[in-house]
């Protein structure tokens, strides 16, 4: 056996790896190697040197020392909890004022539909009533004419008088008095076709309420004309709405069980743009592309991906650290890119696999690259 | 040892099981951030991103791997990168660690047994020989443990591993020698 395979046997013998035969053969080796048995005796020496090394201790409890931090992150459950309460809390409060303004505009457009039925039903009752009129005229008149014609051989001037007379007192009953009167003596067939109006009148007015509070056309018809006059609106609202829809859709739908969502949208995007703006304001991504703003970089637990990795800026003990981790990974590990003095500016995604990122320190800017598949790190282009 | 069940409710949302979990692993945890970056501050700094990270983290482990390796792999990981960005706080090359001698504790307690020169010659070594030695030495990790913990093929450990004893050998007779201390 020659003395480099009898060195492989050593080094496996220190770690308890060999088996009967091959430690036999080694110490047969060794025996008439003296260079090799020194060479046994110092590493021997030298592995029971590591395995005597302290067991050292932690000056005192890391997890006392961090406690603090660990009930904030409790308290604040895991970041995906957070995001998906923080997202819930906002669609709640939207959804609440979604709810008040609904209600505002279902009064408004109660109010809205009973004065149209008003104004409908008055213009019934006064066509009806000019009909009534001329219909109680005509029968008064032909009962007229037929007494007139039936007492052809009375006095002709009493019955020209009586008819003028007559005349005069419809006259001054369709002038004056007698709707009350005349409404007593209605005939039966004006009667019932005012009361057929009336139930015409009260089902339009039912048809219109119930139009206006959950039929959509009408409202987004008033939407579409809204729009129109606002196109700038529009153009300002879309991408916020957009924006919502995608991360809040889900929940609205589940919550409200979906019927009445829509209308509700409409309703808040007709009546109010700027509270709409307020409670949809664009909230952050989970995957961003690097921020111009400093005051975006600076804020804790910022995130920065592409579709592989997640860049987080976390501030620790003054120190600044740009952790970078695989966004699907067994062990989760991450590479961390720590400063201490400097302040990380920018962070951006040059491609798939390399990072830039922008460091202030002592009033210089210095750009970095760092290639997370090779692990390696090159000052960028400036 | 951390129990498997301690664990399980950990993962399962029990934050005292959690909490647990962490003071049950810092000692280990410590003791690898120690023996790689060579001084008590750096190591409690490191320590402590680690256990968050592992707090964080919990719900991701997978039982296919062991609990001490995957938590070994992530003290590791922090140690390397830190390693890697030492621009603008100490000069960490690889060759050129210093333990820092005095004010420390474990130093004065050290001092009279040659393990001061083993440390020393420890932080000398290239960062994957230095790793592998504090995995098997201080956390007393088979090959297939260190193999997982860094995800190395197994032949690689071991080429590591007495690589890094011979380094440490050469080293520690050049202390012999006082070549290095001069």
């Amino acid at each position: 056996m020659k003395c480099q395979e009898v060195v492989e046997l050593m080094q496996r013998n220190v770690d308890n790896d060999l088996t009967t035969q091959e430690y036999s053969e080694m110490m047969k080796h060794i025996q008439q190697c003296s260079q090799c048995a020194d060479m046994l005796q110092r590493l021997n020496r030298l592995s029971n040197d590591l395995e005597t090394l302290p067991k050292v201790e932690p000056p005192g409890s890391i997890v006392d020392m961090i406690l603090p931090q660990l009930q904030d992150m409790a308290g604040e459950e895991k970041p995906e909890e957070v995001n998906l309460t923080s997202t819930t809390s906002t669609h709640h409060k939207h959804n609440k004022k979604a709810k008040n303004k609904k209600k505002f505009s279902a009064r408004k457009w109660m109010a809205v539909a009973g004065g149209m039925a008003a104004t409908i039903w008055i213009s019934i009752i006064a066509l009806d009533w000019n009909e009534l009129d001329h219909s109680i005229n005509d029968q008064v008149q032909e009962e007229y004419q037929s007494e007139i014609s039936e007492s052809s051989s009375a006095d002709k001037m009493h019955q020209s008088n009586s008819v003028n007379d007559t005349q005069d007192e419809v006259e001054t009953g369709k002038e004056e008095q007698t709707q009350p009167v005349e409404k007593s003596e209605m005939p039966e067939d004006n009667a019932r076709s005012m009361q057929q109006s009336e139930v015409i009148n009260k089902d339009e007015v039912s048809m219109e309420f119930a139009e206006s509070t959950t039929s959509d056309e009408q409202v987004e018809g008033e939407i579409e004309a809204e729009v129109e006059r606002n196109p700038e609106t529009q153009n300002e609202n879309s991408p916020a709405e957009d924006e919502n829809s995608r991360q809040l859709s889900q929940p609205i739908d589940k919550e409200n069980s979906g019927s009445e969502q829509p209308e509700v949208e409409s309703f808040i995007f007709e009546n109010d743009v700027s509270e709409q703006e307020e409670s949809f304001a664009p909230s952050e991504p989970e995957v961003l592309p690097a921020p111009e703003d400093k005051s975006e970089v600076e804020a804790s637990d910022d995130v920065y991906g592409n579709e592989q990795y997640v860049v987080t800026i976390e501030q620790q003990n003054e120190q600044q650290r740009l952790v970078i981790s695989m966004v699907q990974n067994e062990y989760n590990e991450a590479d961390t890119l720590s400063w201490k003095d400097g302040v990380i500016t920018t962070v951006q995604w040059l491609d798939e696999a390399r990072v830039s990122y922008h460091v202030l320190y002592n009033e210089q800017l210095t750009i970095y690259e760092y290639n997370v598949i090779e692990k390696t790190e090159v000052e960028g282009p400036s | 040892m951390v129990e498997p069940q301690l664990i399980k409710a950990a993962q399962a949302g029990d934050n005292e099981a959690l909490v647990q979990v962490l003071r049950d692993i810092e000692s280990h945890v410590y003791r690898t951030a120690y023996y790689l970056l060579g001084n008590e501050q750096d190591a409690l700094d490191i320590s402590q991103e680690a256990l968050i990270r592992i707090y964080k983290k919990i719900t991701s482990y997978e039982e296919k791997a062991q609990f001490k390796t995957w938590v070994q792999r992530i003290v590791t990981n922090i140690c390397i990168d830190h390693f890697r960005k030492k621009k603008t706080t100490v000069s960490m090359d690889e060759h050129d660690i210093v333990i820092p001698t005095e004010n420390n504790v474990e130093k004065e307690l050290m001092q009279d047994i040659v393990t001061n020169d083993v440390q020393e010659a420890i932080s000398r070594l290239p960062d994957t020989y230095r790793t592998v030695i504090v995995l098997r030495y201080i956390q007393d990790f088979s090959y297939d443990e260190i193999a997982n913990a860094l995800d190395m093929p197994l032949n690689t450990v071991k080429s590591y591993l007495f690589r890094a004893r011979t380094k440490l050998q050469t080293l520690l007779h050049d202390y012999e020698k006082g070549g290095v201390h001069g």
